[in-house]
Formats: C-alpha cells, sequence, structure tokens
C-alpha cells in the first residue's frame, strides 16, 4: 500500500468511510502527519460527515405486534382480505347454445315483425275512415213536396222540420253540420207525420181511423214513407254541399313501423326539393 | 421470526429506518406511512427473513417504498436557499455547521443522498449499502465519494466566503 499525493483523495475517502483496515488507516494518518498540507483536506472530508441526531417515530404502537390483535382476527377472516386473482369465465359456445340464441333471436324478429304489421293496419284503417265519413250527402230541401197516399186518397202537405245531425270525422276534429237527407227519414218522424195528417184525412173522407189497429197505422206509415222518399228523389234537384278538407293540419303525422314523423316537418323538406328540381327542370329547358 | 422478536425490531430499528426516510423526503406523515409499510411486509415475511438481516431488511423495503413515493409524487428534493443558511453559519460556527451540511446534503440527488445517510447515521459498509440500494459495491464507492467532493467543495466555498 502506498498513498501519494495522486491518490491520497481515495484513500481519504475510504478512511472517512472506515472502509480501510487498520494497518491502512494508519498508513492514512502517517501520510497526513508526513504531509501536514493535506491535513486540512481530510479535515474538511472528515467535516461532511454528519452527526448522529436522534428522530424519535412517535407512532411505535401502530408498529407493535401484540398477540391479542393477532388472535382476535380468524385465519378465514385474514384470508378473506387477501388480493385472490379476478376468476375468468370462458363461455363456449356449442351448437345447443347457438341454436337457443337464434331461437331468441328468432322470437325477437317475430315479435317486431307482427308489432311493425299491427302498427300499419291500424294506420290504414284510420285513413279509410277518415276518406270514407264526409258528409257531402244532397240536400233536402225544406218545402215539401206534397205528398201522395195510395190508400188515402186525400193529399195533404206536410212540412217535416230539418233535421240536423251532426257527424264526427275524427276525435279531435270540429263538429260538422250538415242537413240530413232523406234516406234518414225515420219511422218515428213518419209517424208524426201520420199523426199530423190523420185529422184531415177524418174530415175529407170521415173514415174512422179510431176503428184501424195500431199495426195498420204502422204499416200505412212506412208505405207513406216509402212513397215520399221515391218522390222526393225524384222531384228534387240535388244540391251537394263540398267540405274543405283542412291538409295543413298542424297534428299530421306519418307512421313509419313504430316511429312518429312529424308531416308538417317533411312537408317542407319536401317542397324545398321539389323546388330545386323545378329549378333545374327549368334551367335544362 | 417470532413476535416478541419482531417488538424487539420495531423497538431498534424504528427511528433509525424513520430517519433516513425522513431526511429524505422531508414528509413527516409520508415518512411514517413508508415506515409503517416496511414493518408491514417485514411482518409478513417475518419466517423468511432472519432476524439478524432484519435492520437491513427493514432499510431495503423503506428505501424501495421511498423510491416508489418520490417516483409517485414527483416530489422534488427541498433545496432550501443556501447562500442565505451558510452566511448564517459563518456567524454562529459549529453549531450551525450541521445546518449547512444538511443543506449541502439536500442539494444532492436522491441516490448520494441515501448513500451519505445510510454511510453516516447507520454506518452500513458499501456492501450492505449496496444491497439495500440494489446497487454494486464499486457503484457505491463511486457515487458516494462524488457526493463526499460535493459536499466537501461546499463547505470550502462557504468557508472562503465568511474569510
Amino acid at each position: 500500500m502506498n498513498i501519494n499525493e495522486t491518490n491520497y483523495e481515495n484513500y481519504f475517502l475510504l478512511y472517512i468511510d472506515k472502509e480501510l483496515s487498520a494497518a491502512e488507516n494508519a498508513a492514512v494518518e502517517n501520510f497526513v502527519v508526513a504531509y501536514p498540507a493535506y491535513a486540512a483536506e481530510l479535515d474538511q472530508l472528515k467535516k461532511t460527515i454528519q452527526a448522529p441526531e436522534d428522530t424519535i417515530f412517535d407512532n411505535k404502537a401502530l408498529l407493535y405486534r401484540l398477540p391479542a390483535m393477532e388472535a382476535s382476527l380468524s385465519p378465514d377472516f385474514k384470508n378473506k382480505l387477501y388480493k385472490k386473482p379476478a376468476r375468468l369465465f370462458k363461455v363456449e359456445f356449442n351448437n345447443q347454445t347457438k341454436a337457443a340464441l337464434l331461437s331468441v333471436a328468432a322470437v325477437f324478429v317475430l315479435l317486431i315483425g307482427y308489432r311493425f304489421i299491427e302498427t300499419n293496419s291500424v294506420s290504414s284503417f284510420n285513413s279509410t275512415v277518415s276518406n270514407t265519413v264526409k258528409p257531402n250527402a244532397p240536400k233536402l230541401s225544406s218545402d215539401h213536396a206534397s205528398l201522395e197516399k195510395k190508400d188515402a186518397p186525400v193529399y195533404t202537405t206536410v212540412r217535416s222540420a230539418p233535421k240536423k245531425i251532426n257527424y264526427r270525422l275524427s276525435p279531435k276534429e270540429e263538429l260538422v253540420p250538415a242537413i240530413n237527407p232523406i234516406a234518414t227519414i225515420n219511422v218515428q218522424e213518419t209517424n208524426n207525420l201520420m199523426a199530423q195528417s190523420m185529422p184531415i184525412t177524418k174530415e175529407a173522407n170521415n173514415i174512422q181511423t179510431s176503428d184501424l189497429p195500431s199495426n195498420e197505422i204502422a204499416q200505412v206509415a212506412n208505405v207513406l214513407a216509402t212513397n215520399t222518399t221515391s218522390k222526393e228523389t225524384s222531384n228534387v234537384t240535388e244540391t251537394t254541399t263540398y267540405q274543405v278538407v283542412d291538409t295543413d293540419e298542424e297534428d299530421r303525422s306519418i307512421y313509419i313501423a313504430n316511429f312518429e314523423i312529424d308531416a308538417a316537418a317533411l312537408r317542407g323538406i319536401t317542397r324545398k326539393f321539389n323546388a330545386i328540381f323545378k329549378r333545374n327542370k327549368s334551367e335544362n329547358k | 421470526m417470532k413476535e416478541f422478536e419482531f417488538n424487539q425490531c420495531v423497538d431498534e430499528y424504528a427511528n433509525s429506518v424513520y430517519r433516513f426516510i425522513l431526511k429524505n423526503i422531508a414528509h413527516v406523515e409520508d415518512a411514517q406511512d413508508i415506515v409503517q409499510t416496511a414493518f408491514e411486509k417485514l411482518w409478513v415475511n417475518r419466517n423468511k427473513v432472519e432476524p439478524l438481516k432484519a435492520k437491513s431488511y427493514l432499510f431495503t423495503v423503506a428505501y424501495h417504498q421511498m423510491i416508489d413515493h418520490i417516483r409517485k409524487e414527483k416530489k422534488v428534493t427541498i433545496t432550501p436557499n443556501y447562500e442565505e443558511a451558510g452566511a448564517k453559519a459563518t456567524y454562529q460556527k459549529d453549531p450551525e455547521l450541521k445546518q449547512v451540511l444538511l443543506a449541502a446534503i439536500n442539494e444532492l440527488n436522491p441516490t448520494q443522498k441515501s448513500l451519505v445517510l445510510l454511510k453516516d447515521y447507520e454506518g452500513y459498509t458499501y456492501q450492505e449499502i449496496g444491497e439495500i440500494m440494489n446497487l454494486s459495491e464499486s457503484q457505491v464507492k463511486v457515487y458516494l465519494h462524488r457526493a463526499r467532493i460535493f459536499l466537501k467543495e461546499k463547505l470550502v466555498h462557504l468557508e472562503k466566503v465568511a474569510s
């Protein structure tokens, strides 16, 4: 071992780190005595060693293991606390499960299809109802022509008050008044008609109407009614009333499958499309 | 390792492990947590760890916990204003040398700091330090010597400023 001016630092460092043997320590000390110029450097290095200091860990109570603590926990409970690898479930699709899944899917498809058809039929039914029920029946003139009777020779003029029937097109629509057609004159009305005509008949022909049974009166009324109908339809000029169908209603909606689509919103788009194509046409021309 | 041996380890090493960690991260609560974790691990592995190796085991676990902690927190080692501390030290001399040195140590990188602390406080050999910090003996020697020279130069510089 040879300490000299080139390698002294390494030895000094090992010296202060107490990594040298006793002989080496003595050699370093001898070197410093021999070369006092380096003594200051060794002192400087010695100063870099930190003096031990007392740092106290306050929570030692947390660290101690007491028999009671250990015993109080059952091994089963402690086992529960350990982390375990998560279980993996492997799903294998064999033919049976595939068939089962397919059947479930098929049932779903059928259900959806059935629902689709159902909603389509309901919407078409609604449209037919709204088309057919339109009160454009012929108007009955208030002045009836004189009624003829085959059995009774006396002619009577009867004024039947026009009856108003309300038609309901759809639940939301306003009631549309219309004058009833002749075809809808009922038996009740003809009975009243009979009652009015009876006294006149009595006066003219002296027929004892009281002797007639009620059944016969009803028969006569029926005949009268049919005659009146045929007369009326042939004689009265038919006037046709027109109902203005409002197409700009706000609650019009189109059903595509189960989805309700606002037609008013769509109309704007279709009009725009039409406008574009028309414009193109005119440009082409 | 039996229960009473473990409790003995707590009595003997808790303070030194705590000091080592606290000097490194300068955060009381975090240092306490790390010490507690180290002792937890010792308890879990008590059957594998020999009582004589318990101290270095504790330091090893605590050191690696600390490294993890530093990485997680991305904590920068606190570097107090060195000039101020140095100026004070020159007037009050020796009692303040400790503070000056501490300030200089805080300027070292975490590895060098741990090396110095393990060497000075715990008196571990290069080999033991290498085992704790997962370094070779020659690495420990080189890093530690660099740290010493850095500290020495800091102290010499201060003395020159003072005089």
